[in-house]
């Protein structure tokens, strides 16, 4: 049979979306737990939450979060270092601990025949560690020579030197990392200190996606993992400056080969009411492949691999921001670009834009629940915004619902003149061109202050 | 546990040629498709390098019946998600989208596999070859220690060997290509014959072999594809290399000649290159970032392709440490299991660990259709995942013992990346 190909086929039939449906209950008095069952494979995915990240660095001692959550599994209840990772190879369980600006995640994901003895190994890492002398010495030589490579990474650098401008003086200023000469600072003290304060039962939340009865699983955690040393929160609001105007900021690294940008500026917090209308303004604007940015300065000007804009959300703080690395010589001319892109912003956005984001951000949100690290990844994005547990079951009315008039007033979130515009890159072969940028607004930035 | 790991599938021809492979997963209403083409960067030349990589973007690029930008557009505008990518050996594309949309897909696809040519312009061209020089600037030539790699393996294998360029290409040849490149790589390579299409997840059996016959069955192969042959080498001599680098940190590459793919040493060196970095436990690790404290990381691997293959170590030095003492640690841990071999309790954990991961690998439909045209690209089986899994559980003491000799006591290649000037003060 001959087709005709001349016009895309439409879709066959509709389909029927189910999204998972989360439990959340308190387990062992007030910690809550919050639970999806998932049956596709014989596995159990866990992620302890301390409420209790980088934003809590002591001032002068950054990294000490890090350093703390890094020994935890540095031996544990007279386990040493190699007889916990053996013990977790051995059962074919993965696990790790990271550390973000607001909290601490402990993950665990393991074959259900192997969970039991998994959990017990857990449940020695939050409850016992050990903190020796030896420990500290080793894990924080290693920090710091791990700070000074990812210094070597323009991408790194443009990262931190941008939140460290926007967020200046509070606790989301500093890369969760630390800085190399506070981390000199730390003594082991401060990590059994900062342990003994943080990683209590208040700051604690639980979250599984789990082939196994939550009932089960629970029972599994009362035994393993509990009791966590009692305690009360702990950790303090931060306090933001007021934000200045917008300025330009250029790092020299030498012989980059590449730029590195970012512009934007604080916006608001994750919980407010137009969170949707953000969502569908930047799908449109940059926040996809499709997008207004990539499709004029990757598709259009070949300046780049590709560009991306977002509105990002710490608990405490939020923040649009644009980023991209561009050739060298290109560097004025693909700022000058993505500016025009923000100016024209003004003049809205169309109903094809607007039927096409909603299209996007509707149709795939079922597949963002593939996978079990998927749904924890997800499900730690809602414990840590506070959404409702009911937050997956209603995000596609919400989306639905917004209109074109809301997705425009959200337009003016995004103020030109308050934008920063950050630049890592080669000054004899970037910079010149920038030279109308007023000297009031203009500084040169310092690699060893990044 | 064998159970999960087998995949029950159909495998039959379209008669172009086309290979098509079916693997119905009813669960969440969504399909994914994977297409590889039987080209890398391994069947470019010298002088246009990197040009595989180049064409894969311009199949982004719209076709007959595809406007530009579209392709990722109507995918979006679904719900799905796709890319491609180039490896040395094979070309893939891939997206999945809920599944009512499997028409869409399929028209799309086929479009670029018969008509991408007809789309063809010079702007487009031109366009993407910006793209993807800025992608190597990105990836390659921006990123610390990112030309590690290429230097590596264009002086580990001989001029004319398949592996010999990196796969984004030299950025003299990237800049060359025109639009005769793009029209006759095209004819060679982007035939049905020459192509693999897996089709995983919600559909019907039935309705999915009509679709596929009506969209691909009409486009016509031109024929076979000249095999690559590579020519077996050997190293007389270690080569000693150093590139500067905007870098802190020194870091140290060891490389020697290995084995091709599912070759049966293949999977004994994934084990081994577990056993010496994989892990806290492992014995690099162990002694170079623990106990001597004289490396930040060090890290290991097998890494082989359809022709041919190679074994790397990877270490960065803290600073003060020459990376000729980490070198001398690396060989006296070398030499130790070349003697003594690795304990059962060893080779357990490596067993262990690599089982679950084969179960955790399965959790993705992008995952699984990629890995059923792995295998059936390398070993003609798309249901290998158990016999896969095998190929590690039958690994034996001996054998680790035996690959570590039989291959890393040959001659390699051994590059420093040293922070710029350095060497000047020596």
């Amino acid at each position: 049979m001959k087709i005709n190909r001349s016009t895309k086929p439409a879709p066959q039939g509709k389909l029927e979306i189910n999204l998972p449906a989360v439990e959340k209950f308190n387990t062992d008095g007030d910690v809550p737990f919050y639970f999806v069952r998932k049956n596709d494979l014989p596995i159990v995915n866990l992620r302890l939450i301390f409420r209790a990240g980088s934003k809590a660095d002591p001032v002068g001692k950054t990294g000490l979060t890090y350093m703390t959550s890094m020994l935890l599994d540095e031996g544990a209840a007279g386990l040493s270092t190699f007889e916990i990772d053996a013990g977790f190879e051995n059962l074919g369980t993965g696990f790790s601990i990271s550390t973000t600006q607001d909290s601490i995640y402990i993950s665990l994901l393991s074959l259900n025949e192997n969970l039991e003895q998994s959990l017990d190994l857990l449940g020695k890492i939050v409850n016992s560690p050990d903190f020796t002398e030896e420990s500290f010495g080793i894990e924080k030589h290693k920090l710091v020579n791990k700070i000074k490579r990812k210094n070597d990474d323009p991408a790194y650098i443009a990262g931190n030197a941008f939140e460290n401008h926007l967020f200046k003086d509070s606790g989301y200023a500093h890369p969760a990392l630390g800085y190399s000469d506070d981390i000199e600072r730390i003594t082991n003290d401060d990590v059994k200190a900062y342990y003994k304060k943080y990683l209590v039962r208040e700051n604690l939340t639980l979250l599984a996606v789990s082939s196994i009865d939550s009932g089960d699983l629970e029972k599994l955690l009362k035994q393993y993992i509990f009791p966590v040393q009692i305690g009360k929160t702990a950790v303090e609001s931060i306090s933001l400056n007021p934000e200045e105007d917008g300025r330009f900021i250029f790092v020299h690294k030498d012989n980059s080969a590449q730029s590195e940008i970012r512009i934007g500026h604080r916006t608001g917090l994750r919980g407010e009411e137009n969170y949707y209308s953000k969502i569908l303004l930047n799908t449109i604007f940059g926040g996809q492949f499709s997008s207004r940015l990539n499709l004029n300065l990757r598709e259009d000007k070949g300046y780049t691999y590709g560009i991306h804009s977002g509105f990002n959300y710490y608990r405490e703080a939020g923040f649009f921001e644009i980023s991209t690395s561009v050739q060298s010589e290109v560097t004025h001319d693909a700022v000058a670009e993505i500016m025009k892109e923000v100016t024209k912003l003004a003049s809205g956005i169309t109903d094809e834009e607007l039927k096409f984001a909603k299209s996007y951000l509707i149709r795939r949100f079922p597949a963002l629940f593939e996978t079990y690290g998927q749904l924890v990844n997800h499900l730690t994005a809602m414990i840590n915004h506070d959404l409702p547990s009911e937050y997956f079951a209603t995000y596609l009315d919400n989306i639905r619902s917004v209109t074109k008039k809301e997705v425009e007033n959200s337009i003016g979130l995004i103020n030109p003149s308050r934008l920063n515009t950050l630049i890592v890159g080669n000054k004899d072969t970037a910079l010149e061109k920038f030279k109308n940028v007023e000297n009031s607004n203009f500084s040169m930035g310092n690699l060893k202050n990044v | 546990m064998s159970e999960i790991l087998n995949l029950e599938y159909l495998k039959y021809p379209l008669e172009n040629g086309l290979e098509v492979i079916l693997y119905p997963k009813p669960g969440i209403p969504v399909v994914s498709l994977n297409l590889w083409y039987r080209v890398g960067s391994a069947n470019e030349t010298r002088g246009k390098t990197g040009f595989a990589h180049l064409f894969e973007h311009m199949m982004f690029q719209g076709s007959q019946n595809v406007p530009k930008e579209k392709h990722f557009h109507f995918i979006q505008e679904a719900g799905g998600t796709l890319n491609g990518s180039t490896s040395i050996d094979r070309t893939n594309y891939y997206e999945s989208v809920p599944s009512n949309f499997l028409e869409m897909i399929l028209w799309l696809e086929s479009d670029r596999m018969g008509f991408l040519l007809d789309a063809l312009t010079r702007d487009k061209l031109d366009n993407q070859k910006s793209v993807v020089m800025n992608e190597r600037r990105e990836r390659y030539d921006n990123q610390p220690y990112g030309r590690a790699f290429e230097t590596l393996f264009s002086n580990l294998y001989p001029e004319d060997h398949p592996y010999h360029w990196p796969t984004i290409g030299w950025m003299e040849d990237i800049e060359k290509f025109n639009l005769d490149d793009v029209t006759s790589f095209f004819k060679k390579y982007y035939s049905p014959d020459n192509a693999t299409l897996v089709l995983s997840g919600d559909f019907e059996t039935e309705n999915a072999k009509t679709l596929i016959d009506n969209y691909f069955g009409e486009l016509s192969s031109n024929g076979g594809v000249q095999k690559i042959t590579a020519k077996d080498f050997e190293l007389n001599e270690t080569k000693e290399i150093i590139l500067e680098d905007d870098v802190q940190l020194e870091r140290i590459y060891m490389a020697w000649h290995s084995c091709e793919a599912f070759h049966e040493d293949d999977a004994i060196l994934d084990v081994l290159s577990d056993q010496l970095g994989g892990s806290k436990n492992a014995r690099l690790y162990k002694s170079l970032v623990h106990e001597k404290q004289l490396a930040l990381d060090v890290s290991v691997f097998q890494y082989s392709g359809k022709y041919d293959g190679s074994f790397l170590i990877i270490a960065t030095a803290i600073p003060g440490v020459d990376t000729e003492v980490i070198k001398e640690e690396i060989k006296s841990e070398l030499r130790k299991v070349m003697v003594d071999g690795i304990t059962d309790e060893e080779l357990t954990r490596s067993q262990n660990s690599i089982k679950s991961t084969f179960i955790y690998s399965i959790q993705n439909l992008d995952t699984i259709s990629d890995h059923i045209n792995y295998y059936n690209f390398y070993v003609g089986d798309p249901n290998y995942f158990a016999k896969d899994l095998a190929r590690y559980n039958n690994t034996t003491r001996e054998r680790v013992r035996e690959v570590c000799e039989k291959y890393l006591s040959k001659p390699h290649v051994e590059l420093k990346i040293t922070p710029r000037g350095k060497n000047e003060n020596k």
